[in-house]
C-alpha cells in the first residue's frame, strides 16, 4: 500500500526494483571506460563557451582596472584604486550586507518551506496533483511581473494591509516597502512566495529515490517521523540539498529584478543589494569601472561561497 | 588521431564562425536605418509626440523616411551608450539637457559624440533659461523641442468641490493642508516610493527659495563658491520636512508608488501633487473629460511676488556627430525646431514650444507655466546643472530618508555636497 503512495509519474522515473545488483556493476565498469572518451569531443562546446562567455567576461574584467565612465573613448589604468574604494564606499559595504542577509534569508526559508511542501504533498491525498502545479506556478512567472505584482499588494492602501483589515488584524498594517526596516524582508519574502515551489519540485524529484522498504521497514522497527526523516530521507535528498541551497544561494545574492521593480534600492539604500548598485553605477552614474569592480566582487562572492557550501555538503554526504 | 585532430579542427571552426555571427556587423538596434532612411532613438515617454511629428514631416516631405526606435528609459540610457561609443547609434538622438544624466548633453558633447547645431536656424531663437543647459563651450548641441515645468498639479474639480482655493503665499499653503485634511482628502499625494518623485517638491521650492533670490547659484556652486548645506537649500528642506510634518502629504509616501499618487487626485481623494506638466495628460486620461487640472507654483514664501517655478528644456534631441545621413538628420531636427513642429509635438505631449510663439494653442492647464516662461521666472531644473547624476542619487536617497526620519536636512546636504565635489 505505501507503494501506491508514490504518483504513476514518479514510478516512471524511479529506479525499477531488482535493477539494483546488475546496475551497481554496470556503474563500476563504466569509469575505466569514460577514462577512454575521446578528449576532444568537448574541444567544439569549449571554444564556443571561450568565445561567447569567457573571452567577453576578461574583456569586461579589464574596465575594473580603469576609470572608464562608459562612454568617452580614452580611460587612465588606476590599478585597484576601484576595489579600494569599493570597501570604503559605505553605500557598497550597506549593499554587501543587504545581499548577504537576502542570499541567507531567501536560501534559508525557501528550502525549509520547499522541502515542508515536498513532504505534504509527496502523499496520497487526492488533490497532490493539483496542488504541486499550484505551488509551482509562481516561478514560471518573470521577476520583473511578480515585484510589480507584489509592490502593488503591498502598497499602503493594498491587498495585503486590506485583508488584515478585514480579519481584524488592522493593527498589524504596515507600510511594507516604505518601512526600511522591514522592505528587504518584504523582498525576501516575495524571492520565497515565487521560488519555494521550484525547491519543492527539486526535492519531490529526491523524495522518489527513497527506498520505500526501507521507510515501511523503520515503519515496522517504530521508527517515528522525525527518525524516519532524519535517518533514512535526509541522507537520500543530499544531492537534492546541495543543488537546492546552491541555486538560492546564488539566485540570493545576484538578485536585481524584483528589487529594481519593488523599491530600486530604496526606501534610502535600505534595500540596495550588489546588483543593484552595479547597475547604478555602470549605467546611471557613468562609473562604469566602479560598476565592473563591483562584479567582480560579486562573482567572486558568489563562487567562493558555492564552493564552499558545494564542499561542505559533499563531506556531509560523504559521512552520512 | 588523425580523426581527432580533423574534429578538433572542425570544431574550432564551427565556434569561430558562430562566435563571429554574432559579434559582426553594426547593431540592428536602431543604428542602421538602410535605403537612405534617418534613424532615430528616443524614450518610450516620447512615443506619441514623436510619432505625431514623425507622420506630419514625412506628409511634408514625401522624400524623407524617419525610422524611429523607442526604449524604456533605464534601457535607452544603457542601450543608446553603448550605440555610442560602439559607432552604431541613430542619426538623431534623444538626449538630456544640461548634466546629472548618463545621456546629457554635456556628457554626450563632452565626448565628442554630438554634431554642433551652433550654425542652425534657430539655435540664436533659444531663451536665455534654456541656452545655459542646450550649450557647451559657446555651442549649441542639442535642440531643445519642448519646454517643460514643475508645479503642484491641482484637479481643480475636487477643489471647488472642497470649497478650497489654490494656495498663493506659504501660509496659504499650511492652511489649505489643514483644510483638506478636515475635509478628509489628502492636500499633494506624495509617491516617494519612485524615486525620481522624491525630488519635485525640492524642485518647486527651491527657485523661489535659492535661485530666485540668487540667479548665479548653480554658477557658484560650479565654481567652487556655494554649497548646498550652506545656502537656501537648506530652508527648502525643512520646508518639505515641514509639510510632510504638517499632514500635507498622504499617510506612508515612502509606500506610495508615482502611479498610485496620481490615481488618488485623478479620483479626487488628495487635491493636488507636485509634479512635471507630462502629469497632466496622465491624469486627464485617468479622470475622464468630467474633472480638470491645473498646475500652479508651489509657493515657498508670503510673497506671492517672489515666487518662481523650475521651467526648462524638456524633450530634446542631439545629431550623432558620426551620423550615416546626417543632412537628413539636420533637416529633421530644424523642421522639429520650427514652430510648426514645436508647436505639434507641445500639442501632443502637453508641454510647451521651447521658443514661445503665436501660432500655438496652450493647454488650459498650463497657462500659468506659459506665463512664468514669458516672464522668465522660471530656473531650469537643478539636476541638469549638477556635475554628475551620483548628486541626483544622493538627493533622491536624502528625501526618502527624510520623509522617513532617517536623516536630517543638513545631513542630506552635506552628502549632496559630498556627490557633488566628486565632479564630471
Amino acid at each position: 500500500m505505501v507503494r501506491n503512495a508514490v504518483t504513476p509519474a514518479v514510478e516512471a522515473a524511479a529506479p525499477a526494483e531488482g535493477a539494483g545488483p546488475g546496475r551497481t556493476r554496470q556503474v563500476r565498469r563504466r569509469p575505466s571506460h569514460a577514462r577512454r572518451a575521446p578528449w576532444f569531443f568537448v574541444v567544439p562546446a569549449a571554444l564556443f563557451y571561450a568565445f561567447i562567455v569567457l573571452w567577453p567576461s576578461l574583456q569586461g574584467a579589464r574596465y575594473a582596472f580603469t576609470n572608464w565612465d562608459g562612454l568617452s573613448r580614452a580611460s587612465e589604468f588606476v590599478g585597484v584604486d576601484q576595489f579600494v574604494r569599493l570597501f570604503d564606499d559605505p553605500a557598497a559595504t550597506g549593499a554587501i550586507w543587504h545581499t548577504l542577509l537576502i542570499a541567507a534569508g531567501v536560501t534559508i526559508i525557501q528550502n525549509l518551506i520547499g522541502l515542508l511542501l515536498a513532504l505534504g504533498v509527496h502523499t496520497r491525498i487526492k488533490s497532490r496533483n493539483v496542488l504541486r502545479v499550484l505551488l509551482f506556478a509562481p516561478a514560471i512567472i518573470t521577476p520583473v511581473a511578480t515585484g510589480y505584482l507584489w509592490q502593488y499588494l503591498l502598497a499602503p492602501d493594498g491587498a495585503v494591509n486590506g485583508l488584515l483589515e478585514l480579519v481584524g488584524l488592522g493593527a498589524w498594517r504596515q507600510n511594507w516597502l516604505g518601512d526600511p526596516a522591514i522592505a528587504l524582508w518584504c523582498i525576501v519574502g516575495v524571492v520565497v512566495w515565487q521560488f519555494a515551489g521550484y525547491s519543492m519540485v527539486i526535492f519531490l524529484a529526491g523524495l522518489q529515490g527513497v527506498p520505500e522498504a526501507v521507510l515501511e521497514a523503520s515503519t515496522i522497527d517504530g521508527a517515528g517521523r522525525f527518525r524516519r526523516f532524519w535517518h533514512i530521507i535526509r541522507p537520500e535528498l543530499a544531492p537534492a540539498i546541495t543543488i537546492n541551497l546552491m541555486l538560492s544561494i546564488i539566485g540570493g545574492l545576484k538578485l536585481f529584478d524584483q528589487v529594481w521593480v519593488m523599491t530600486q534600492g530604496g526606501p534610502g539604500n535600505a534595500t540596495d543589494t550588489m546588483s543593484t548598485l552595479i547597475y547604478k553605477n555602470a549605467f546611471q552614474f557613468n562609473d562604469f569601472g566602479y560598476g565592473v569592480a563591483m562584479a567582480l566582487v560579486l562573482t567572486l562572492f558568489v563562487a567562493v561561497l558555492s564552493g564552499a557550501q558545494y564542499k561542505a555538503l559533499g563531506r556531509q554526504k560523504g559521512a552520512s | 588521431m588523425k580523426f581527432a585532430k580533423r574534429v578538433l579542427v572542425l570544431g574550432a571552426i564551427l565556434s569561430l564562425g558562430a562566435a563571429g555571427a554574432c559579434s559582426s556587423g553594426p547593431g540592428s538596434a536602431g543604428g542602421d536605418g538602410g535605403d537612405g532612411a534617418v534613424t532615430v532613438a528616443a524614450t518610450s515617454n516620447e512615443k506619441p509626440a514623436l510619432d505625431a511629428a514623425v507622420a506630419a514631416y514625412e506628409e511634408a516631405h514625401p522624400d524623407a523616411e524617419i525610422q524611429v526606435t523607442y526604449a524604456a528609459l533605464d534601457q535607452y540610457q544603457t542601450t543608446i551608450r553603448t550605440q555610442l561609443s560602439s559607432g552604431t547609434a541613430p542619426d538623431v538622438l534623444f538626449v538630456w539637457p544640461g548634466n546629472g544624466n548618463p545621456v546629457a548633453m554635456e556628457v554626450a558633447a563632452g565626448a565628442g559624440y554630438l554634431e554642433d547645431l551652433s550654425g542652425r536656424p534657430w539655435a540664436e531663437q533659444i531663451s536665455e533659461g534654456i541656452k545655459p543647459v542646450a550649450r557647451r563651450d559657446g555651442k549649441t548641441w542639442i535642440a531643445p523641442v519642448g519646454f517643460s515645468g514643475i508645479g503642484a498639479v491641482y484637479n481643480t474639480t475636487a477643489l471647488d468641490a472642497a470649497g478650497l482655493a489654490v494656495p498663493e503665499t506659504w501660509t496659504e499653503l499650511l492652511d489649505f493642508c489643514a483644510a483638506a485634511k478636515r475635509e478628509g482628502k489628502v492636500a499633494f499625494s506624495l509617491g516617494a516610493q519612485t524615486p525620481w518623485v522624491t525630488q519635485l517638491t525640492s524642485y518647486a521650492l527651491t527657485p523661489t527659495l535659492v535661485y530666485g533670490p540668487n540667479p548665479e547659484f548653480a554658477q557658484q556652486m560650479a565654481n567652487g563658491e556655494a554649497t548646498f548645506a550652506d545656502s537656501a537649500w537648506q530652508s527648502a528642506l525643512n520646508k518639505y520636512v515641514e509639510m510632510q510634518e504638517r499632514g500635507c502629504f498622504n499617510e506612508s509616501p515612502l509606500g506610495t508608488s508615482y502611479e498610485s499618487s496620481l490615481t488618488q487626485v485623478a479620483k479626487g481623494d488628495a487635491l493636488g501633487v507636485v509634479q512635471v506638466n507630462s502629469a497632466v495628460p496622465a491624469l486627464k486620461e485617468q479622470a475622464g473629460d468630467d474633472v480638470s487640472f491645473d498646475l500652479r507654483p508651489l509657493p515657498a514664501t508670503d510673497d506671492p511676488a517672489e515666487t518662481r517655478m523650475a521651467g526648462a528644456a524638456g524633450s530634446s534631441y542631439g545629431v550623432n556627430a558620426a551620423a550615416e545621413h546626417k543632412d537628413g538628420a539636420l533637416e529633421f531636427v530644424d523642421w522639429l525646431m520650427s514652430a510648426e513642429g514645436m508647436n505639434l509635438y507641445a500639442e501632443t505631449n502637453a508641454a510647451l514650444p521651447s521658443i514661445p510663439n503665436d501660432q500655438f494653442t496652450v493647454d488650459p492647464a498650463l497657462t500659468t507655466l506659459q506665463r512664468y516662461q514669458e516672464e522668465g521666472k522660471t530656473f531650469p531644473y537643478m539636476d541638469q546643472q549638477w556635475p554628475n547624476a551620483r548628486v541626483q542619487q544622493a538627493h533622491f536617497t536624502a528625501v526618502q530618508e527624510l520623509l522617513g526620519g532617517r536623516t536630517t536636512p543638513a545631513d542630506a546636504l552635506r552628502r549632496m555636497d559630498e556627490a557633488y565635489q566628486q565632479g564630471a
